[in-house]
């Protein structure tokens, strides 16, 4: 198989395009299964409102981003939505912790590690290949060394951790249905993000992270020796030469035909006299120019 | 073409730190501008407070659980920052109608 044939054969879930059109199915999945069930209970409102306001905002901002990002205003503003996200999701870090620090809950516990995270690896993907990047040093931050697949690795348990422990606890399928979609989010978000760290390891941005190098540089010697298996470099070689001789040849003929014409001594030319006078041709300029 | 080499192609890189601050010195505010800046600070900052210590209970509604955990305020929180944002507001747009009519006398003076 060629290098481009491999390069398009990609599995759905290393496409940038089709996670992100999961995750934002996803969110809009959450907010309406959650106001769905908001709505049966009696809630007035604007008890409604301030339920979006604490349980859902996190969600609905990000799927703000989603939508903003497939148009051209996203697009040219990515970095200004990116740092934007990497703030936000530093503030419910900290609420999250503010949150276990006044009731701890295991749930609220595994959220809290989930949120911790995914802030550390859009923090340390986001801003790469950005001017904040050196500005505040991140090539040497610890958590720099730590794999992209690490960081996804890490959050698809923990949300695997997350979706059991609410399945346990959950009494109603309405709870089940809605947490279901919540681990999925953060999977696929984590998978987003590194989707992201992969496109940039494969442009050269910034990176200092030796397990993907590693990967790349492995892909790379794979590929060239594959092609350089014996037949196909030989074979370049091979049509060059033959090349070179018959250009030789050519001049050869030229130059004796001139010779002919104006009733001077034949000359024959040999391949390997060519040679020598060029190479004396390039000593005497060589001499020449050290002399200057 | 992949969805990352379009936004590659498009994208705007962040400013620097220091023509941020460059920019925002070149400002000289009063005392009724600054006044507004300071009571936006204070409002995010009471409002993160207040968010945590009225914590709201998460309904069982959302996770059908008869559980009742406590958690951050969101709403309390956006209610205060917003409550902050139109007085901050307030005293900065006074503080510039001040400094316009100062320019004004300024300039009649002359």
């Amino acid at each position: 198989m060629n290098l481009e044939e491999k390069k398009e054969v990609r599995s759905w879930y290393d496409k940038p395009r089709f996670v992100v059109n999961i995750v934002t199915l996803l969110l809009f999945g959450i907010l309406v299964y959650s106001q769905s069930i908001s709505s049966t209970s009696n809630l007035t409102g604007w008890e409604l409102f301030r339920n979006i306001m604490n349980v859902n905002i996190l969600y609905v901002i990000i799927l703000l981003y989603f939508i903003i990002i497939r148009f051209k205003f996203g697009k040219k503003y990515f970095n200004y939505c990116n740092l934007f996200l990497i703030l936000l999701y530093f503030f419910v870090t900290m609420t999250s912790l503010l949150s276990i620090i006044s009731s701890f809950d295991l749930l609220l516990f595994l959220v809290l590690l989930i949120n911790i995270t995914l802030f550390i690896q859009m923090s340390h993907t986001f801003l790469r290949g950005t001017v904040s990047w050196k500005e505040f040093k991140m090539e040497r931050s610890p958590f720099n060394e730590i794999k992209a697949s690490s960081y996804f690795a890490i959050v698809f348990i923990l949300s695997a951790l997350y979706l059991v422990i609410n399945l346990i606890s959950s009494g109603e399928f309405s709870g089940v249905v809605l947490t279901l979609f919540i681990s999925l989010y953060y999977i696929f978000f984590s998978r987003y993000i590194y989707l992201y760290s992969v496109y940039l390891d494969s442009i050269d941005k910034d990176k200092d992270n030796s397990g993907n190098f590693d990967e790349v540089k492995d892909r790379i010697v794979n590929s060239v020796n594959e092609s350089i298996n014996g037949e196909k470099i030989d074979n370049f070689v091979d049509n060059t030469r033959d090349k070179i001789d018959n250009v030789i040849d050519d001049v050869t003929e030229k130059i004796e035909g001139m010779g002919k014409d104006s009733g001077h001594k034949e000359v024959s030319l040999d391949k390997s006299e060519i040679k020598a006078v060029k190479k004396k041709k390039k000593k005497n300029k060589d001499n020449n120019g050290g002399e200057e | 073409m992949d969805m990352f080499e379009e936004i590659e192609k498009q994208k705007k890189d962040l400013p620097r730190i220091k023509s941020l601050t460059n920019e925002v010195q070149k400002y000289d505010l009063n005392i009724y501008q600054k006044f507004g800046v300071l009571i936006l600070f204070i409002a995010i900052v009471v409002g993160i407070i207040l968010g945590n210590s009225y914590n709201t209970c998460t309904p069982s509604i959302t996770y059908g659980s008869e559980n009742c955990i406590s958690q951050f305020d969101f709403s309390l929180m956006l209610e205060v920052w917003f409550a902050g944002i139109m007085v901050g507001f307030l005293f900065f747009g006074m503080g510039h109608i001040v400094y316009l009519l100062n320019d004004i006398s300024n300039k009649l003076k002359k």
